[in-house]
């Protein structure tokens, strides 16, 4: 299914959603103030232009940023294990990223340095796996198995370091990493954000045109002259190194890497050299509206992850549904 | 069928066997009535804060297992508590100790939160150990609890002198704040994060409103709130305290380039609350100078000296005296 004027309409809706994220908040100000302090223009008050630039621009970059790693690491991994119920919590990297930030904060360790223990512990975590998997055959279901028993592993570490926890102050802080949050994202985040993931979006934007042959059965793979093995495991180090970043900054944002493959599949058909882009910029758009919604809803923030189940769930339920009965398949 | 003459007997004899085994019955903060055997000698604590009343009423000696209020082993506040109570290495719990290290150290009484352990009650009952439910988390559940303590452990007077200092003090800066007409600073309460703020049902909130403080969050509904920037921008706080654990300093806010325009930051009113045993801003009998703290902070021309009011408050009902760096701490 190809549509024409879709490609234009998906780069547009993270761009929209950016924008429209500075001119909305809870702190009033005229669309004049705004403009004005993009444009660098005087006349604007201090207070103004800081939240502008200081604070809603990089949140909602950084938003677009988690939003679209998610989204395309979860359909990388959908297409490498050839099945739609797969997201990062496949292999463990959600799991070790938030055992890696609970012992950081455990431990008492520099806050700065809470996310590289996430981004470390994640990596860990799937470098286990493939490890595992590689031992016993590697293929999709020793792959599939392993990352379930190491993520359930640490899923067990992470239980006993919230049970150890100091309830008045280390327990809260845990819970609400846990629980996800671009609260306090500014510009030294979206950097850092930025610079690590650009590898990893573009091994995996490079990778694509491959991701269909491992889509297809190992043996015809192989018949076509494509080491299965060996480009599973690059797609899985690139697509770690995204949800590692993006769970590192944001905490465990659920959900946005399982469902908006199969909204960009029903937009632009099966060809993974479309859907991974697709899919970036779709989850990359839809975070970003999500966050506006979380942090000016209310006088205290809504948890990311409670509005990315209750308004997207529905809306690509309704999609995925839609797609389905056209007589769509996952693919 | 049971004649009313059967019934009066029965009552008759219960009531003087309860007599004669000395046991007295009292309603706890969860509306039970517990029947209990003084003197209690061995009493464990499941609810930190309550841990807290029986090293203000004296009775720290008949505890035999506690949890505590963010306690760690060798910090500051541990070594104070130590000072006061050379048993504490051997009955601090760190967590929600187990049905089975309760029952090792046979207690006379359990004390619980309904809140925090619902099942308590029942789990302990069924091995013959009374358990009182306590629920100090407001200014009327801290009043219940101190009397309600002072009855168990036969120390009443303590508890109503302990009781007397802190409705003083409420009095005396309710009084001050009407006479001289004060305005009420808009306060923010910060928590573990910068953005973490305390909400409109939480003790914090009734001790800014008691020290002539307008807190910011009182629209804010159940525990710790996160919030956006822009929240706390329309809020513009005049003054903030920061709870005393966690990591969030006032150097953190006073430096940020987007915090500069909130009122407080400008005029350098940011604070950290102290901590001596447990923080002064959890609702334990330490909570009372917590107020007189914060009334000093918010209205300096009453001329509150903080120092001396603790000097005097942990002589009168800990036996400690201040040692120099908490005085700092207090002071500062």
């Amino acid at each position: 299914m190809k549509r024409r004027g879709i490609w234009p309409a998906l780069v547009l809706f993270p761009v929209a959603a950016v924008f429209v994220s500075l001119f909305i908040g809870r702190y009033p100000m005229g669309l004049g103030e705004v403009v004005r302090s993009l444009l660098f223009l005087g006349g604007v008050p201090p207070t103004s232009r800081a939240l502008i630039l200081g604070v809603r621009l990089p949140r909602a970059l950084g938003a677009a940023l988690v939003g679209g790693y998610l989204a395309g690491a979860g359909a990388a991994f959908q297409g490498i294990f050839r099945n739609p119920l797969v997201d990062s919590r496949i292999l463990g990297v959600s799991a070790g990223a938030a055992f890696g930030a609970a012992l950081a904060l455990l431990l008492g360790i520099p806050w700065y340095l809470v996310e590289g223990f996430a981004f470390a512990f994640g990596l860990l975590a799937v470098f286990l796996v493939v490890l595992v998997a590689r031992r016993f055959g590697g293929s999709v279901l020793v792959l599939i198995i392993s990352g379930i028993l190491v993520g359930s592993l640490f899923s067990a570490f992470l239980g006993l370091i919230k049970y150890l926890a100091d309830p008045l102050d280390v327990l809260p802080a845990i819970t609400y990493w846990l629980l996800g949050s671009l609260s306090g994202t500014r510009w030294d985040a979206v950097g850092k954000l930025f610079v690590v993931c650009v590898m990893g979006a573009g091994a995996l934007l490079l990778l694509r045109w491959r991701l269909n042959v491992l889509s297809l059965d190992e043996r015809e793979a192989v018949a076509l002259g494509v080491n299965a093995t060996r480009l599973r495991t690059w797609v899985i180090l690139a697509g770690t190194l995204l949800v590692a970043a993006a769970v590192s900054q944001a905490g465990m944002i659920g959900w946005i890497g399982l469902i908006t493959p199969h909204a960009a599949r029903a937009l632009v058909g099966p060809d993974h050299s479309r859907v991974i882009p697709a899919s970036m910029l779709m989850g990359a758009g839809f975070l970003t509206v999500l966050d506006l919604l979380s942090r000016s809803l209310m006088a205290s923030e809504v948890p990311l992850g409670v509005l990315t189940g209750i308004v997207g769930v529905p809306a690509f339920l309704f999609l995925f549904m839609r797609h389905l009965a056209r007589g769509g398949g996952w693919r | 069928m049971r004649s009313p003459f059967f019934v009066a007997i029965v009552l008759i004899w219960v009531a003087l066997g309860s007599i004669a085994a000395g046991t007295v019955t009292v309603v706890d903060q969860a509306g039970r009535e517990v029947v209990i055997s003084p003197p209690v000698r061995r009493v464990v604590s499941l609810y930190g804060v309550a841990t807290m009343y029986l090293y203000a009423l004296g009775v720290q000696e008949r505890l035999v297992l506690g949890t505590y209020v963010g306690l760690k082993p060798g910090s500051p506040p541990w070594e104070a508590l130590v000072s006061v109570d050379p048993g504490l290495p051997d009955k601090y719990a760190r967590t929600r100790p187990s049905l089975e290290e309760v029952l090792a150290r046979e207690p006379d009484l359990v004390l619980a939160n309904p809140w925090k352990d619902p099942g308590a009650a029942e789990e302990f009952a069924a091995f013959g150990v009374p358990v009182v439910l306590l629920r100090a988390e407001d200014v009327e559940g801290i009043r219940g609890a101190t009397e309600l303590l002072g009855k168990i452990f036969g120390v009443s007077d303590r508890a109503k002198r302990l009781l007397a200092y802190f409705e003083a003090n409420v009095r005396r800066l309710a009084d001050f704040v009407s006479e001289r007409e004060l305005p009420s600073p808009r306060v923010l309460f910060v928590g573990t994060r910068p953005l973490r703020v305390a909400s409109g049902e939480m003790y914090q909130t009734q001790l800014i409103e008691l020290a002539g403080g307008d807190p910011v969050t009182a629209e804010l509904r159940g525990y710790w709130q996160d919030v956006d920037i822009e929240q706390v921008l329309l809020w513009d706080p005049e003054v903030i305290f920061i709870a005393p654990y966690g990591k969030v300093t006032p150097k953190d806010l006073l430096t940020d380039s987007v915090w500069q325009a909130i009122r407080a930051v400008q005029d350098k009113r940011v604070f950290k609350m102290p901590r001596v045993f447990a923080p002064w801003d959890i609702p334990t009998p330490e909570s009372f100078l917590g107020l007189l703290w914060m009334a000093a902070k918010l209205h300096p021309e009453l001329g509150i000296d903080v120092v001396a009011e603790a000097g005097v408050f942990y002589r009168e009902f800990y036996g400690y005296e201040l040692p120099e760096d908490l005085i700092a701490v207090v002071g500062g």
